[in-house]
C-alpha cells in the first residue's frame, strides 16, 4: 500500500504547489474523496472476484465429480445399466444439470436428461471433444435466442470414456440463476461504492470545515489589530497543534511589532521633550532681547549663544541619523581587517590633550584584529573613552585593552576609575536620552546618545557590550566581536 | 566672483545671499530648478551652489542639463538627505562638492573657497601673518622673532588655520584634518588644543592671532590690520 500513500502525498504536493483558486476545503475533500474512490474501489473489485472464483470453483468441482461418477459407473456398469439411466435422467435434473451419454462411431445418443437436446446441442461440445489433451475443461455455453424463453447460460464440460474410446460423456449445468445473483451483487457493489464516496465527500468536506475554523478566527483577529489595539492577541487553547504553533508565532510578532511600536513612539516622544528646552530657551532668550533697545554687544552675546544651542541640536541630529540609519536593515557595512591597536593608539592621542588637562592617564594594551566598520569602530571606541574622561576625576586613570578571549572572541575594553555607576541604573544605560544623573542635562552630560550609538553599532557588527561598574571604584565596558 | 544659488527655502536663500555677499562674493539667487538652469546656462557663473530639493525641476536634472552644457562650471550641492546614496550620486552625476543640510555657513565658506582655489593653489612654503612666520617645510614656527615649540599636532593645527588665515575654520574641520577623526565629538578637545596653541603664540603679546567665534570655531588673522 505504501506506493498508494506515496502516490496521494505527490498529488497533494501538487496541488499545493500549483497556484490555485481553490480553497482548501474543496481541495482537501477533493483529495479525500478521490482516495476514498481508489479504496471503495479496490475493496469491492476483489469482494466481487473471490465471490465470482468461489462459482467458478464450486461449479467446475461439482461437473468434475458427476463427470467421475458417471466414468466410474460406464467403466463398473454396462451401458443397459438401470443406475446410470437413474443417474442421467433423475438425478441430474434435481441437481440442476444435464447429462448425455454419446457414442461418437454410431452417431447416437445413449442417454441424455430430458429436454438436453433442444436446450444444449450435441454440436456445443465439440470444442471441448476436439481438445483431447485437457480432460475435464470446462467452457462457458450460451443458448440460443428463442421465442418466450431467455437466453440461458450453462457451463459444459465433456470426456471421453478411456475403456470405450467412442464413448464420450457430456455434461452442462445452468449457471443462469448464479449469474442473476452475481449481476444482482455488481450493482450492490456499485451503490456501495456510490454512497461512499458520496460519504467521504461530504465528510471530507465536514472535517476540513473543522479543521480550518481557527483560520477563520486568525483572519477576524488579524482585522482587530490596529495601531490603537496593538494588544490583542489570538486566543490558541482550543486549536489543534499546527495552528497554535502559527498563533503562537503570530503572537509573537506582534509582541516584536508592539516593541518596537512602543520603542518609536517612546523615541518619538523622548525626542520631543529632548528638543524643547533648547527651542524654549533659543525662543525666550531672542523674545526678550527683542523687547527692549539694547546695545550691539547685547545682541552678539545673544546670537552667540544662541549659535553654540544650534550647534548642539545639530549635533543631536547628526548622532540620531546615524542611529536610525544604523537601525534601517538597508545599510551595508564595508567591513575590513582592522589594527585593534592602532585604533586605540589613535584615539588615545585624540583625547590625550584633554586627559592631560584632567591629570587623568591613558594606557592601550593589548594587540588583536578584527573585521569591522572602520570608521565605526573608531566611533564606538571614542564614544567610549569620551564617556571615561566625563566620568573621571582628577589623577585617575583610563585603560584601553583588547584580547581574543575564548571561542575566537575579541574583547575590546575600556575601563575607568572614575565615579562608577549605581547598578539600578545598568540596564538603561544603552537606551536614548537616558542619563544616570537627571540634573545633568545635555548641557552638560553629552546628548545622551553615546552610549546608544556604541550598542547600535555593535548590534551592526552582531557583537554584545557588556558594562560592570562599582561605585567609587570605576567603570569597564568591554565590547565582544565574534 | 560671481556665485548662483539656487534653493527654493527663502530664508536659506536670503542667509547664503547675505553671508556670500559680505565676504566679497556677487551672489543671484534663483528660486527654483526652471529658473536656475535659465540663469546657469544665460550667463557665466564661478560656481553654483544647487538644493537637490526644489521645485519644477529637481536638483539632480539641473545638474545633469549643466553636466552636459557646462563642463567645468563648478557645483556645490546641498542636501538634506544624509544618506550615503544621495551623496555618491550627486558626486557621480558630477557635482564638486557637497554639504549636508544643517551645515555651519563658515563650512560652506571654506568649501566654495577650496573648490575656486582649485587648480591655482599658490606655494605655501612660508605663510606670514603679522610677525608670525610659518615655514611648513622645516616644520618651525617664528614669532616675534623668537621659535616657537610646539609637538607635531599643534603645528598642524596652526599650520591649518594659517593656511586658510581670514577664514573660520569649524570645530568638525579642524577634527577631521588633525586627527583623522570624522565623527563629532562630544568633548572639547579642540578647544583645549586651541588654548594650549594660544598659551604658546599670543601669550604674553599684545597682537592676539588666534580669535574665538563662538559657536562657529576659530580664526587666525591679523585684525589690526584688516581694520585699517
Amino acid at each position: 500500500m505504501f506506493w498508494k500513500i506515496a502516490k496521494k502525498i505527490n498529488v497533494n504536493n501538487n496541488l499545493l504547489s500549483r497556484p490555485s483558486k481553490w480553497s482548501i476545503i474543496w481541495q482537501l475533500a477533493f483529495i479525500y474523496t478521490i482516495s476514498a474512490f481508489f479504496v471503495f474501489l479496490a475493496a469491492t473489485l476483489f469482494l466481487y472476484w473471490i465471490f465470482t472464483t468461489q462459482f467458478a470453483r464450486e461449479n467446475y468441482q461439482i461437473l468434475k465429480n458427476e463427470i467421475l461418477i458417471l466414468e466410474k459407473i460406464l467403466q463398473t456398469h454396462s451401458l443397459k445399466s438401470p443406475i446410470l439411466q437413474e443417474e442421467i435422467t433423475v438425478e441430474s435434473p434435481l441437481e440442476h444439470y444435464y447429462s448425455r451419454i454419446i457414442d461418437v462411431a454410431k452417431g447416437k445418443i445413449i442417454f441424455e436428461t430430458p429436454e438436453m437436446s433442444s436446450k444444449i446441442p450435441v454440436s456445443s461440445f465439440l470444442e471441448l471433444m476436439s481438445d483431447q489433451q485437457k480432460s475435464y475443461a470446462a467452457t462457458n455455453f450460451t443458448s440460443p435466442k428463442k421465442k418466450h424463453e431467455k437466453r440461458k447460460n450453462y457451463l459444459l464440460m465433456a470426456t471421453r470414456i478411456s475403456n470405450v474410446p467412442s464413448l464420450y460423456i457430456q455434461i452442462a449445468m445452468d449457471i443462469t440463476e448464479q449469474q442473476k445473483v452475481l449481476e444482482e451483487y455488481r450493482k450492490d457493489l456499485l451503490m456501495v461504492l456510490l454512497i461512499g464516496v458520496i460519504g467521504s465527500a461530504i465528510v471530507g468536506i465536514l472535517v476540513t470545515r473543522k479543521g480550518i475554523k481557527p483560520l477563520r478566527e486568525i483572519t477576524l483577529s488579524t482585522q482587530r489589530i490596529t495601531i490603537a489595539r496593538l494588544k490583542e492577541r489570538l486566543n490558541s487553547s482550543s486549536w489543534p497543534k499546527e495552528l497554535s504553533q502559527l498563533a503562537v508565532a503570530f503572537n509573537e510578532m506582534l509582541d516584536r511589532i508592539e516593541e518596537g511600536f512602543t520603542r518609536i513612539s517612546q523615541f518619538a516622544s523622548d525626542l520631543a521633550h529632548e528638543f524643547r528646552t533648547p527651542i524654549a530657551t533659543l525662543m525666550g532668550e531672542a523674545e526678550i532681547i527683542l523687547s527692549k533697545p539694547r546695545t550691539n554687544e547685547d545682541y552678539r552675546e545673544v546670537l552667540e549663544s544662541s549659535l553654540d544651542e544650534f550647534s548642539r541640536l545639530s549635533h543631536t541630529i547628526e548622532n540620531l541619523l546615524f542611529l536610525a540609519r544604523a537601525e534601517s536593515p538597508a545599510i551595508a557595512l564595508k567591513y575590513n581587517l582592522i589594527n585593534v591597536r592602532e585604533v586605540m593608539d589613535d584615539i588615545k592621542d585624540f583625547y590625550a590633550i584633554v586627559a592631560e588637562e584632567k591629570n587623568i592617564s591613558i594606557i592601550c594594551q593589548g594587540e588583536t584584529s578584527l573585521m569591522a566598520e572602520p570608521l565605526m569602530l573608531r566611533r564606538a571606541l571614542g564614544n567610549l573613552v569620551s564617556n571615561a574622561l566625563r566620568y573621571t576625576s582628577q589623577a585617575g586613570c583610563i585603560t584601553l585593552d583588547t584580547h581574543l578571549s575564548e571561542n575566537n572572541v575579541v574583547s575590546v575594553s575600556v575601563s575607568d576609575t572614575g565615579e562608577g555607576i549605581a547598578p539600578e541604573h545598568l540596564p538603561h544605560l544603552c537606551s536614548r536620552f537616558y542619563r544616570v544623573d537627571p540634573a545633568r542635562s545635555y548641557r552638560t552630560g553629552g546628548t545622551g546618545l553615546g552610549l546608544a550609538i556604541v550598542k547600535s553599532i555593535m548590534d551592526l557588527h552582531k557583537g554584545k557590550i557588556i558594562i560592570k561598574s562599582k561605585k567609587n571604584i570605576g567603570t569597564a565596558i568591554t565590547l565582544l566581536f565574534s | 566672483m560671481h556665485l548662483l544659488i539656487i534653493e527654493d527655502e527663502v530664508k536659506m536663500a536670503h542667509y547664503l545671499n547675505k553671508g556670500l555677499s559680505e565676504n566679497g562674493f556677487i551672489v543671484d539667487v534663483a528660486a527654483d530648478g526652471e529658473d536656475g538652469l535659465y540663469r546657469a546656462t544665460a550667463n557665466s557663473y564661478d560656481l553654483i551652489v544647487l538644493d537637490v530639493m526644489l521645485p519644477k525641476i529637481d536638483g539632480w536634472s539641473v545638474l545633469i542639463s549643466l553636466r552636459k552644457q557646462k563642463k567645468d562650471l563648478p557645483i556645490l550641492f546641498l542636501t538634506a538627505r544624509d544618506a550615503v546614496s544621495d551623496r555618491v550620486k550627486g558626486l557621480e552625476l558630477g557635482a564638486d562638492d557637497y554639504l549636508i543640510k544643517p551645515f555651519a555657513f563658515s563650512e560652506l565658506l571654506a568649501r566654495i573657497r577650496t573648490i575656486l582655489r582649485r587648480g591655482h593653489l599658490t606655494s605655501l612654503d612660508i605663510i606670514k601673518i603679522a610677525d608670525l612666520e610659518i615655514d611648513s617645510v622645516r616644520h618651525k614656527a617664528i614669532r616675534n622673532g623668537k621659535c616657537i615649540e610646539l609637538t607635531p599636532k599643534e603645528f598642524a593645527l596652526l599650520f591649518l588655520l594659517a593656511r586658510r588665515s581670514g577664514d573660520v575654520v569649524s570645530r568638525t574641520v579642524i577634527t577631521e584634518q588633525i586627527w583623522d577623526m570624522n565623527f563629532d565629538s562630544d568633548t572639547n578637545v579642540v578647544d583645549v588644543a586651541i588654548r594650549r596653541l594660544r598659551q604658546k603664540i599670543d601669550d604674553g603679546l599684545q597682537k592676539k592671532l588666534i580669535h574665538t567665534i563662538r559657536g562657529v570655531g576659530y580664526v587666525l588673522e591679523d585684525r589690526e590690520k584688516n581694520q585699517c
